[in-house]
């Protein structure tokens, strides 16, 4: 890894050029430069680094209509480009929202990657409703962070592995349960 | 159930679920991803940030419901350690951000 100068290209017309505040980093992000990603991410060596931004809009191609110079925004950058760990990004408008005043660029940098995730797997795959009951495992990091937030919101009950762990035998009745100190299933009686 | 970080054999995720439950993987194995086309309990995700779900994510942020905790923040400077740092498994508790100045 290293830093370098360059020149940035014009905006495209569904592009915007974005001085970034702060950006969050994800094991996407080494992933792609491990060439671990190298069949779903296009682009080749040397290239840039990072998703997840928050910034300043400074301009915008011809055809962008939610976004001007000045807007405060948090998004992604597109896989195969990437970009966020530097001072200025070009990404699509349609990978990018306003972020809330009330929200520092720290933290809306720190959500896209792992809220979307989380959201994608909860809601459109897992279809996730209230009253039922999520596992989630690993739910220190990033995504399962966010998994617990949101299934907590959509009013789901949430087994992180965390609390699993703290759960006694005699706990461990309506649901299948992984033990972290013995690595074994207990299932239900 | 949700496989955040791909911890789970398949067989240990299998035995996790109730009988219409489903599993759901984002770590990018080969096997896992085979599973997920052949398999209807077994689900595969590669997060395609769109501004719809982007803006539900942001909502929840904003109300307070979505708080996701910082870890570490490094300037661009400092990005490289903190990057390497993790790429070799030293990982914070939180998110690592990048603050520009």
């Amino acid at each position: 890894m290293r830093l370098e100068t360059y020149e940035m290209p014009a905006p495209r017309a569904d592009e915007i050029v974005v001085r970034v505040k702060a950006a969050s980093i994800n094991p996407f992000d080494w992933k792609v430069r491990q060439g671990a990603l190298k069949f779903m991410v296009r682009g080749q060596f040397p290239r840039a680094m990072g998703s997840d931004f928050s910034g300043v809009v400074e301009s915008v191609g011809a055809g962008v209509t939610r976004f001007r110079a000045g807007d405060d925004v948090v998004g992604t950058t597109p896989p195969n480009t990437s970009g966020a760990f530097g001072e200025k990004l070009i990404t699509q408008e349609k990978r990018a929202v306003k972020k809330p005043a009330s929200m520092s660029y720290e933290e809306a940098a720190s959500l896209p990657i792992v809220g979307v995730t989380a959201w994608q797997a909860l809601v459109s795959k897992g279809h996730l409703r209230a009253g039922q009951r999520v596992f989630v495992n690993g739910a220190y990091g990033g995504v399962g962070q966010a998994a617990v937030y949101i299934a907590k919101a959509l009013g789901a009950s949430v087994w992180p592995d965390a609390l699993v762990r703290a759960r006694s035998p005699t706990q461990r009745r309506s649901a299948p349960i992984l033990s972290w100190t013995t690595r074994r299933i207990y299932r239900p009686i | 159930m949700f496989d955040c970080n791909g911890s789970l054999t398949p067989r240990q995720g299998d035995a996790l679920i109730k009988r219409d439950g489903v599993v759901i993987d984002i770590s990018p194995t080969f096997s896992k991803f085979m599973r997920s086309l052949f398999l209807r309990h077994r689900k595969f995700v590669f997060a395609s940030p769109g501004a719809e779900t982007l803006q539900k994510i942001v909502d929840l942020a904003a109300s307070g419901k979505l708080p996701i905790s910082i870890g570490r923040t490094a300037t661009l400077d400092q990005a490289i350690a903190l990057i390497s740092d993790l790429e070799a498994g030293r990982r914070t508790k939180g998110k690592a951000v990048i603050v520009m100045q």
